[in-house]
């Protein structure tokens, strides 16, 4: 398995061993993708159909409904697209055609200039260093018979990469990066709480330095409190390392607190698509406003008299 | 509905048609010719030709195979002239070592093969389905612990050590049944029921085994889910919630299993009549295999195999009526 | 205003290969007539398991020590078969997945005519069909005379989770358990039900207990909100005063933590449940 063309020919440092220094992932080179050079990921007129089971057989062929009819999105660099909707949206389904987990029946996806939508092979194996994936739930996800380490450095293992510093100590780094405690490295999933298990999940995709990493509902099974952190956590990680997002949720909410724009997904299209702000300030599309007047609200009047009453404590405390 | 019967039927006739030919051309090229059995013990090479162009068996294969599809459904005729033999339709074969249609012998054996399977059906449902539940009812017990560990034996002892043990002890030692006697029932009925007690026992103790544990688990998953749950918190009676809610769906699985277990039966139970000594469709096939009379193992094989198939398809038809959520064209 | 449902002292424990475990430790409420409850709490809060005790559903593998009492029926003491005259007729519960809740065998409306068949011994099979029926249009299910010979596989989640409501409050129970439901569901579906147990409230005057991980619905719903942490209550007040007001710790970094969909504020704040309380992650 060769362990030196796949990584340099991409033109990235893949964070090879220079020496004694600690190496963690490297962070994306300020070199191809200075904002304003080109969306870092484009997708057009994505199409995807599925046959209708049941239908069909002998006398001919079987229907077919389209979960993804037409999509056409952009993602710049370091920032994050959302893209909101309910059960048969097709929002997983686009994220999974535009992370080559899927394949379209129709339309193009171009990463950082190159199409991508057919590649195969180092092509194919380049792609997967650039754009990870995270999950919804970790505990599927992860391969519970692996540990830690095992799981975090697959990646680079599968593309035939060598994990600079050893296993050991590019697990630990990625751990503590992620808020993990490192001496955990050689425990299993299920040895961890939901929101630990998903950073597991997180440490994964950083594995390979991506530049662009889909999260597909990451934080839609967990705990509200677990969640805010996890939130908080993809939040520093992009500041820090400079990827973007690609983030899947039905959670509007949620999106509120990541995203910079918005795309809203109804039966298979984009219905509206902005800057977040004004998607949420300002709807244009009739569905786009049903879906936030639906979102359950605490009162306005009693989040303000908490957040006075949250105030005048913390000032309490800081004259006492 | 209509649409998916004719698939399914399509589809069975198709997979009949390449067992069929597939068996003929196994048969073709590897079983000994036949010619040479027929002609017996004053052969002559002049003899053998004239046997063989008799029975066509010089014509080439696809012919052959033709005449054999045109033979189950119009008949045939080996040979010519007065040593002519009529095979009326459908004719699975002729076989010259008994000097019978293969049909005629089925005829003649299906009765003790239905009876087995019958009767091993009826005690392996009784034993191994109610066993099951009762285990998974009572789940942690010394029933369910006996029970199980009864039917982890049954699966694992070879059917025909229990058949020598049982009958070892059954009929040597303890002398409650007597040696089984080949007797037609009008006979003697009595002996000739007593004949198939052990057959049967043996028969359903290894299904019964299956059975149990395959129901035991199905019961016990059953009892998760949550639509149990939800009947409970209806209030409905503990026995309705049983019948009504764990047992349907856990049962669903076991009845079509059965139909396939039962239709596969019917071929014939080739161990268990032979240990016993009962002339069924088994133990025609176990003593054509030995003495190589090649029509009758077709016959067989392609009866067994037509068995399974609709088995297969009755099954799926039940189970579409059986479960809501399979049946084709039930839209919103 | 009388007392309904009164829970004193309620503990729960959990026979487990490693010992008992306490589910529930010692919680106390109680709920009016026609009034509405919200339990909330994260995942392991015992918030399920109180309203399992309630109705008498618990597993055998748990035990229960302390006072239910329905109507002044004192549940913990009654034996089973009257606790369970009970359940489904003067109490009645509706869970988190419609789907899996609903036996799939059978027609929607058997399982709606079996619930009020259960409690109300001499009626016909076309008497309780026809409540059946009725259930379903009151809970808004169009063409319902027709739809209730449907399976629960030709229903969308929204519409099971009506059928649902529909089979619960056939018998008009005085008190309605809804655990989690609308978790499962879209956010427009969730809408939708939310504001059909109000609707049903209003009308029959049922009490409603909601027990749910979203603070924001219980918000909507309920009177009085209990938030229970680790099996204990560790808040309960009005809801007016507990969001506009929490005093506990615990209760003041959830509310923090919950995004707001109104606008971003920053950093939200996580809670370190190993740590304590509060602080960002």
């Amino acid at each position: 398995m060769s362990t030196t063309s796949t990584g340099e020919s991409t033109g990235q440092s893949t964070g090879q061993s220079t020496g004694t220094d600690a190496v963690a992932p490297a962070s994306a080179p300020a070199a191809s993708t200075s904002p304003g050079s080109g969306p870092l990921l484009r997708a057009t007129d994505l199409v995807k159909e599925f046959a209708v089971p049941g239908t069909g057989g002998l006398l001919g062929r079987a229907d077919t409904f389209r979960a993804v009819d037409g999509v056409s999105l952009e993602v710049r660099a370091r920032e994050t697209l959302a893209l909101v909707g309910e059960s048969g949206s097709g929002k997983s389904t686009t994220a999974r055609i535009v992370a080559r987990l899927m394949d379209a029946t129709s339309g193009e996806v171009v990463f950082d200039g190159e199409p991508v939508t057919r590649a195969k092979g180092d092509r194919l194996r380049r792609f997967r260093s650039d754009v990870q994936v995270v999950f919804q739930d970790p505990y599927s996800s992860l391969n519970p018979r692996h540990t830690v380490e095992r799981i975090v450095t697959a990646p680079l293992v599968y593309q035939g990469r060598e994990v600079p510093g050893g296993t050991r100590a590019f697990t630990q780094q990625l751990m503590e990066r992620v808020g993990l405690d490192p001496d955990h490295h050689r425990r299993y999933p299920s040895q961890f709480s939901g929101g630990q298990a998903q950073r597991i999940g997180i440490a994964r995709a950083l594995a390979v330095s991506p530049r662009l990493v889909v999260c597909d509902e990451a934080v839609s099974a967990l705990d509200v409190s677990v969640q805010a952190q996890i939130i908080n956590l993809l939040r520093r990680l992009q500041r820090e390392e400079g990827f973007s997002y690609l983030f899947i949720a039905h959670d509007l909410a949620v999106v509120r607190q990541i995203a910079d724009r918005v795309a809203v997904m109804s039966q298979g299209r984009i219905v509206e698509q902005g800057e977040r702000d004004a998607v949420f300030d300002d709807p244009q599309h009739e569905y786009t406003r049903t879906l936030l007047a639906a979102v359950p609200r605490i009162r306005p009047e009693w989040e303000r008299a908490r957040r006075e009453a949250a105030g005048a404590r913390a000032e309490e405390e800081t004259t006492a | 509905m209509v649409r998916f019967l004719v698939t399914r039927l399509a589809g069975m006739v198709g997979v009949l048609f390449l067992v069929v030919l597939f068996t003929y051309a196994i048969f073709f090229a590897l079983a000994p010719d036949p010619a040479v059995q027929i002609c017996g013990k004053n052969c002559t090479p002049e003899l053998i030709d004239q046997i063989r162009t008799n029975l066509g068996l010089d014509r080439p294969f696809y012919e052959q195979f033709l005449g054999f599809l045109s033979g189950l459904f119009v008949g045939t005729t080996y040979g010519t002239g007065a040593n002519a033999i009529d095979c009326a339709a459908p004719c699975l074969g002729y076989s010259f070592q008994t000097g019978q249609p293969v049909l005629e012998m089925f005829e003649q054996r299906f009765g003790v093969s239905a009876t087995l399977a019958v009767g091993a059906a009826v005690l392996w449902l009784l034993m191994g389905v109610s066993g099951g539940m009762i285990a998974a009812i009572k789940k942690g017990t010394w029933f369910d612990r006996a029970a199980t560990g009864a039917a982890l034996g049954g699966v694992s002892i070879p059917n025909y050590v229990l058949a020598l043990v049982l009958q070892y002890v059954l009929v040597v030692r303890l002398g409650w049944l007597p040696f089984p006697q080949a007797v037609p029932f009008a006979a003697d009925p009595g002996q000739w029921f007593l004949n198939f007690v052990m057959p049967w026992l043996v028969l359903a103790f290894t299904y019964a085994s299956m059975y149990q544990r395959l129901t035991r688990a199905n019961v016990l998953d059953t009892l998760d889910e949550n639509f149990v749950r939800t009947a409970r918190a209806k209030g409905l009676a503990p026995r309705l919630v049983w019948r009504r809610h764990a047992l349907r769906p856990a049962l669903t699985p076991v009845v079509t299993l059965f139909g396939m277990d039962f239709a596969g039966l019917l071929g014939g139970a080739i161990i268990i009549e032979t240990v016993f000594g009962l002339n069924g469709i088994g133990k025609m096939a176990s003593d054509s295999i030995t003495k190589n009379d090649q029509p009758v193992i077709m016959g067989v094989t392609l009866v067994a195999a037509f068995l399974v198939i609709v088995g297969n398809v009755i099954v799926d038809i039940v189970y579409t009526t059986i479960d809501p959520r399979v049946r084709v064209g039930a839209r919103a | 205003m009388s007392t309904l449902l009164e829970v004193e002292d309620l503990t729960i424990t959990f026979r487990t290969a490693h010992g008992p475990v306490d589910v529930v430790d010692g919680l106390s409420f109680t709920l009016e007539q026609g009034a509405s409850l919200g339990i909330v709490g994260e995942s392991g809060s015992g918030k399920s398991m109180t309203s399992l005790a309630v109705m008498g559903l618990l597993p055998p593998t748990a035990s229960l020590r302390g006072r239910v009492s329905l109507d002044g029926a004192e549940l913990t003491a009654l034996p089973e078969s009257k606790v369970r005259r009970l359940r489904g007729d003067r109490m009645s519960m509706i869970f988190q997945d419609p789907l899996s809740s609903l036996n799939p065998y059978y027609s929607v409306g058997m399982q709606i005519e079996e619930a009020y068949r259960a409690h109300r011994p001499g009626v016909t099979r076309r008497q309780a069909r026809k409540v059946a029926v009725e259930a379903m249009e009151r809970v808004h299910i169009a063409d319902a005379a027709r739809r209730v010979d449907h399976y629960p596989h030709q229903f969308s989640g929204g519409m099971r989770q009506r059928v649902m409501i529909a089979m619960a409050l056939s018998t008009e129970p005085d008190l309605l358990i809804a655990d989690e439901p609308t978790t499962a569901l879209d956010v427009t579906v969730q809408a939708q039900i939310l504001d059909l147990l109000q609707e049903v409230r209003r009308e029959t005057g049922t009490a409603l207990i909601l027990i749910s991980h979203d603070l924001a619905v219980v918000s909507e719903i309920a009177e009085d909100v209990v938030v229970m942490r680790h099996g204990v209550a560790v808040e309960q007040a009005p809801a007016e005063r507990l969001f506009s007001d929490p005093q506990h710790p615990y209760t003041r970094a959830l509310l923090d933590a919950v995004p707001r969909i109104d606008d971003e504020i920053g950093e939200l704040r996580g809670i370190d449940s190993a740590a304590g309380v509060g602080g960002k992650s």
